[in-house]
């Protein structure tokens, strides 16, 4: 059978958490920080304060909108042969950070990123077994930041043949993204296949990132998936209790999705978390806590309950170095994230929760990725893995090793490591007393090394390389001109 | 033709398909192609084959001994006209598991290597005392003597064997490599055998080695 998953809530606490989370949707609201929508709240039967900006959802008009929300949406790849379908019966595993510092591949120091590390992160990526799917997770210094989006877009059409993704900061931001993958794709493609899938921040507790709800119309507008995300920390930005955190969260989630439909019923999005608990020394994220995985085991149930896909935080961890800390916290969300039924699971390859990374991190997530679709497919029963033949043959005293039945089975059978070290000690000595992090470090090596650009026909290349131009010869106040009316 | 024959049995050795190997062999002796041919251009060139394979990690222990089955099952077909002819092995290895001891894995992983690699292998099996190994070495008279171990109780039973060919003026004789769990390169030392093996490959590796 397939394994039993982690459960945290009961049917009936989901039935609870439901309850309260309309209460605080129709009674406390929910602050919208643009005009624009709360007009489009207004119409759809929301009670819209104007002059605090707060939205009160009536639980009849809610429940409706959420049920419009699809069930499932295919995840496209920059190749047409990469697809995937995200629902709540799928699972994908993906990058996402905002890495500002990096362990250098080469002399293992600590330094600022750059926009070669986006495109080294994209390649390694692509060439993950078990990740499969790329958000945008380092965010350069040798780039005017008005131009980081087009520069990351552009690196990873030219290299990457999965689906990508970044946050949608504001008007002008989101538009380009949008016209990017239209000039990559068409219009028509991206409608279908979805290959640019963006995360869309929420202001905990219980408001919304201005251009963050600019991106999601946008978004909503053009018909491409949307990922709700609040990281609400119980404690400071929500409820000290899980629980409570949940109603919160769960009312920041559902609010988000309610106005992604009212835009554009049917837009396809996905009930996000990166909510976690605080760190109560010092009031700051704690990412790599045991109750990351709970929350997100619990978000993931909740999706289940409105049928909508979900997208979880995992990986993360507060740890500095590559220690027993870091490795203990990323495998413990990833599996708890993935045991739970999140379907669409983000941040590999990222340390200091994801404020930093290191390429070979994003190896051995690739490795615990492929640890843990191990661990959830389980056991296979019948005549032929029961081996009662085999047995037989095989008999006391006797050894497997050399049996057809070893040979054809050991590969499905066992999840075989690339990274993870199983040498005796001499062995190991003799070929450098390497460790997991070094065996990580010289995989990515060698895929760098390998990396060859995608073959693009000439004309898409020289009109996305326009498009950076003239995206280069804005400046940042372009951007705040843009912004609509809060 | 013989080409042709001869690439098929290399591939059907590497993708582990022992009937295909057996049927292509006759086949190719049937048309008149030498056993020595086979085994040159279609065997060995399969067995370094998979030797990379391994070496890179795409092949695990079972592919490789699946690999050997096979080879094994075109091998048989090709002895007796080898044996007409000037065909040598490549050396003569005998190996057992030391008295005291019943593990035979790690013996038979590299019986199946050498064997790969064209050796004759004379397989003593287990708990082999002493004075087994020095009678079946004065008359099967190999080249190099394997003694395996994988408990820590059962390595001075190593020692033992090699006293007893010390003692009887024959230790010279022989070349004598150890290999198992608890053994490495320094008890090798101490106890004066002229190699030690961390694993079935460095075992063939050593092999090669010590008779080059």
């Amino acid at each position: 059978m397939k394994s039993s998953s982690y459960q945290v809530l009961s049917a009936d606490e989901i039935g609870m958490i439901h309850g309260r989370t309309l209460e605080v949707l129709s009674g406390v609201g929910i602050k919208v920080v643009v005009k624009k929508m709360r007009d489009l709240l207004t119409d759809a039967g929301c009670h819209v304060d104007e002059n605090t900006k707060i939205v009160r959802f009536p639980p009849e008009m809610a429940e409706r909108y959420i049920r419009m929300a699809p069930r499932e949406f295919t995840l496209g790849g920059a190749d047409p042969s990469v697809q995937r379908t995200v629902s709540p019966d799928t699972r994908i595993f993906s990058g996402l950070g905002t890495a500002i510092n990096l362990f250098d591949l080469e002399s293992g120091a600590y330094r600022q990123t750059t926009l070669n590390d986006v495109r080294d992160h994209i390649i390694l990526i692509d060439n993950c077994q078990h990740i499969n799917s790329n958000q945008m997770d380092i965010w350069p210094h040798d780039v005017p930041m008005h131009t980081i989006h087009v520069e990351a877009i552009r690196t990873w059409l030219m290299n990457c043949r999965k689906s990508f993704g970044m946050g949608a900061y504001g008007v002008l931001a989101t538009t380009d993204m949008m016209e990017m993958v239209k000039i990559a794709f068409g219009i028509e493609t991206i409608r279908e296949r979805h290959p640019y899938v963006a995360i869309i921040s929420i202001q905990s507790p219980l408001s919304t990132a201005h251009i963050q709800l600019e991106g999601l119309m946008i978004l909503a507008e053009n018909g491409q998936p949307a990922i709700m995300s609040p990281e609400a920390m119980a404690g400071t930005t929500a409820p000290v209790t899980l629980a409570g955190l949940l109603v919160q969260h769960n009312a920041e989630v559902l609010s988000h999705i309610i106005m992604a439909q009212v835009v554009r019923p049917g837009a396809p999005v996905m009930y996000g978390s990166v909510s976690t608990v605080a760190e109560m020394r010092r009031g700051t994220v704690a990412l790599g806590a045991i109750e990351t995985g709970m929350i997100s085991a619990a978000s993931a149930q909740m999706a289940a309950h409105y049928d909508i896909p979900c997208r979880t935080v995992a990986g993360g961890t507060e740890s500095k170095t590559l220690d027993v800390q870091c490795g203990l916290e990323r495998m413990h969300s990833i599996m708890l994230a993935a045991m739970g039924g999140a379907n669409y699971i983000t941040c590999a390859g990222t340390i200091e929760s994801t404020t930093a990374g290191a390429h070979e991190l994003l190896m051995i997530d690739d490795e615990i990725a492929g640890m843990v679709e191990r661990a959830i497919r389980g056991i296979e029963v019948n005549d032929t893995t029961m081996a009662a033949t085999v047995i037989g043959a095989v008999g006391p005293d006797g050894n497997y090793l050399m049996e057809e039945h070893t040979q054809r089975h050991f590969r499905g059978e066992h999840f075989i490591p690339r990274l993870a070290d199983r040498d005796k000690r001499d062995v190991w000595e003799k070929a450098g007393s390497r460790d997991m992090a070094a065996h990580a470090r010289e995989r990515a090596k060698k895929i760098l090394a390998d990396h060859r650009e995608r073959q693009l026909d000439e004309a898409t290349v020289r009109e996305i390389d326009r498009f950076v131009e003239s995206v280069r010869s804005r400046s940042v106040s372009d951007y705040y001109s843009a912004e609509w009316e809060s | 033709m013989g080409s042709d024959v001869l690439k098929s049995i290399e591939n059907a050795v590497v993708e582990m398909r022992f009937d295909d190997t057996e049927a292509l062999t006759r086949q190719a002796l049937d048309s008149g192609v030498t056993a020595l041919a086979v085994l040159n251009g279609g065997l060995l060139t399969a067995l370094e084959r998979v030797g990379v394979l391994f070496r890179d990690g795409d092949y695990f222990l079972p592919d490789v001994l699946m690999s050997v089955k096979a080879y094994n099952n075109s091998y048989r077909l090709l002895d007796s006209e080898l044996k007409k002819g000037n065909y040598k092995a490549r050396g003569v290895v005998m190996l057992g598991t030391v008295q005291g001891d019943i593990h035979e894995i790690g013996k038979n992983i590299l019986l199946a290597l050498l064997q790969g690699n064209g050796f004759r292998v004379i397989d003593l099996g287990v708990d082999i005392p002493a004075d087994t190994f020095l009678a079946r070495a004065q008359e099967e008279n190999p080249d190099i003597i394997g003694l395996s171990a994988l408990l820590t109780t059962s390595m001075p039973a190593m020692k033992e064997v090699m006293d007893l060919f010390s003692a009887r003026g024959v230790r010279e004789r022989f070349k004598f490599v150890i290999g198992g769990a608890p053994v490495s390169q320094r008890y090798a030392e101490e106890i004066g055998a002229d190699g030690y093996g961390e694993d079935a490959q460095a075992g063939v590796d050593l092999v090669k080695r010590l008779l080059a």
